[in-house]
């Protein structure tokens, strides 16, 4: 028994060769397949992740690149002008104050002072602060004149250029003359900071923001029309050191 | 008659004619595995190309479109920057009342006989001092600021403090409130 045994052993043994071929076959498609192989269908299923996303991409640059040539260079332009003449990038203190003497004189009334504090004039360079938001450039203002013209007055700052809001006013009489004290504000703000960037999607101006520019529209900007001149007829005083 | 089922074949010859039967189906299975594997192989390798040289194309494709983007930059800058402003000046609009406007409604409906003997404008609130000589322009000037148009405009209206001097005159404040 153990004889017969140990042939069938030999027998196994002596076919070895005959399995050592496929063997060998298996073998090395496994190693060919963990080495090669499977890291090569990682790489390629990234490649084909990156290749999505980049498509995606170009979609979305396509997509830019025909809004943009849809825009109106000319009319976007304007539109530019306009609102940066609404809120210019810093405080423009004199043109402000040009504008209110201007329209003293217009509706003919009398500026008593000016009082502006600007703080911090900030410039592009340096380091700023709330860039998202919009600083304010608060005026008080004293006038005298006829009640009509100092509303007048104030109507028409209020629909002028840079944008002037009365914040309050209070109206008296001194000595049988009408005198306004009137708490002004006009507004600048820093330019964004993300001009330009090539990934960002094109901004949409809405329906309701194209009305802004119709009443923009109505407004008047009179900077450079005005310039401030201390001896101009309604600023004209007595001088206290003559007698 | 030799009677069916009976093994011609030595017992060490059998087994060993299993094992070259076993080793050839094992042969074949090996040589079908190495074919798919090669055939995998080669289609993983055509995939790679193929891949390499789409992303390479999309990449060409993309440098084109950043740079036609980049020939727009200044149209672009310019219509974030409108839209920074439309933002900004809306915001404004929303929060500023137009008080001098609001004011001049009231005075679009009130009778001419009416004076405004003050008026005080807060952030929030317009009050008005008015006097007038006869009772009929009073009730007059309250329908006046009582139509929809002016309401649109406050949140509140108030009339306070009403009084009639010895001249007969009707004084009487009007708070609004925006």
């Amino acid at each position: 028994m153990h004889f017969l045994k140990m042939k069938k052993a030999r027998i196994i043994i002596d076919n070895w060769r005959l399995f050592s071929l496929p063997l060998g076959i298996f073998f090395l498609v496994l190693v060919l397949a963990f080495l090669v192989l499977i890291p090569r269908i990682k790489i390629i299923l990234q490649l084909k992740v990156k290749a999505k996303a980049t498509e995606e991409r170009l979609v979305r640059l396509t997509a830019k690149i025909s809004d943009l040539e849809g825009l109106d260079a000319v009319g976007l332009a304007e539109k530019r002008d306009l609102v940066l003449k609404a809120i210019p990038r810093s405080k423009e203190v004199m043109n402000v104050v040009n504008l209110i003497s201007g329209l003293a004189d217009k509706t003919q009334i009398k500026v008593e002072s000016i009082q502006v504090s600007p703080g911090e004039i900030s410039t592009e360079s340096g380091e700023m602060k709330k860039l998202e938001e919009v600083e304010t450039l608060p005026f008080h203002v004293v006038v005298e004149g006829e009640n009509e013209k100092i509303f007048e007055f104030l109507e028409l700052l209020e629909k002028s250029l840079p944008l002037i809001f009365v914040n309050s006013f209070k109206f008296g009489k001194t000595a049988g003359v009408s005198r306004a004290e009137i708490a002004l504000e006009s507004y600048s703000s820093f330019l964004p900071k993300t001009l330009g960037k090539i990934d960002s999607p094109l901004v949409k101006i809405d329906d309701e923001e194209e009305k802004i520019f119709k009443i923009l529209g109505d407004f008047e900007s009179y900077s450079a029309n005005f310039v401030f001149s201390p001896s101009s007829p309604s600023e004209e005083r007595e001088n206290p050191f003559s007698f | 008659m030799p009677k069916s089922g009976i093994n011609l074949i030595p017992g060490e010859e059998k087994a060993s004619f299993e094992v070259i039967i076993l080793a050839k189906k094992f042969k074949t299975y090996a040589l079908f595995f190495l074919i798919v594997f090669l055939i995998v192989t080669f289609s993983c390798f055509v995939a790679f190309l193929r891949m390499n040289s789409r992303l390479k194309s999309l990449s060409q494709k993309i440098s084109q479109a950043e740079a036609k983007i980049n020939s727009y930059k200044p149209l672009e800058s310019d219509l974030v920057l409108v839209k920074d402003r439309l933002v900004k000046i809306k915001k404004i609009f929303s929060t500023q009342k137009r008080k001098i406007e609001a004011f001049k409604k009231i005075k679009e409906v009130s009778p001419p006989e009416i004076v405004f003997r003050s008026i005080e404008s807060s952030s929030r609130e317009l009050k008005i001092s008015v006097t007038s000589s006869n009772l009929r322009m009073v009730k007059s000037f309250i329908e006046g600021i009582s139509t929809p148009e002016i309401e649109k405009i406050f949140k509140k209206i108030e009339i306070s403090a009403v009084s009639r001097d010895g001249e007969g005159n009707y004084s009487f404040n009007l708070e609004c409130i925006f």
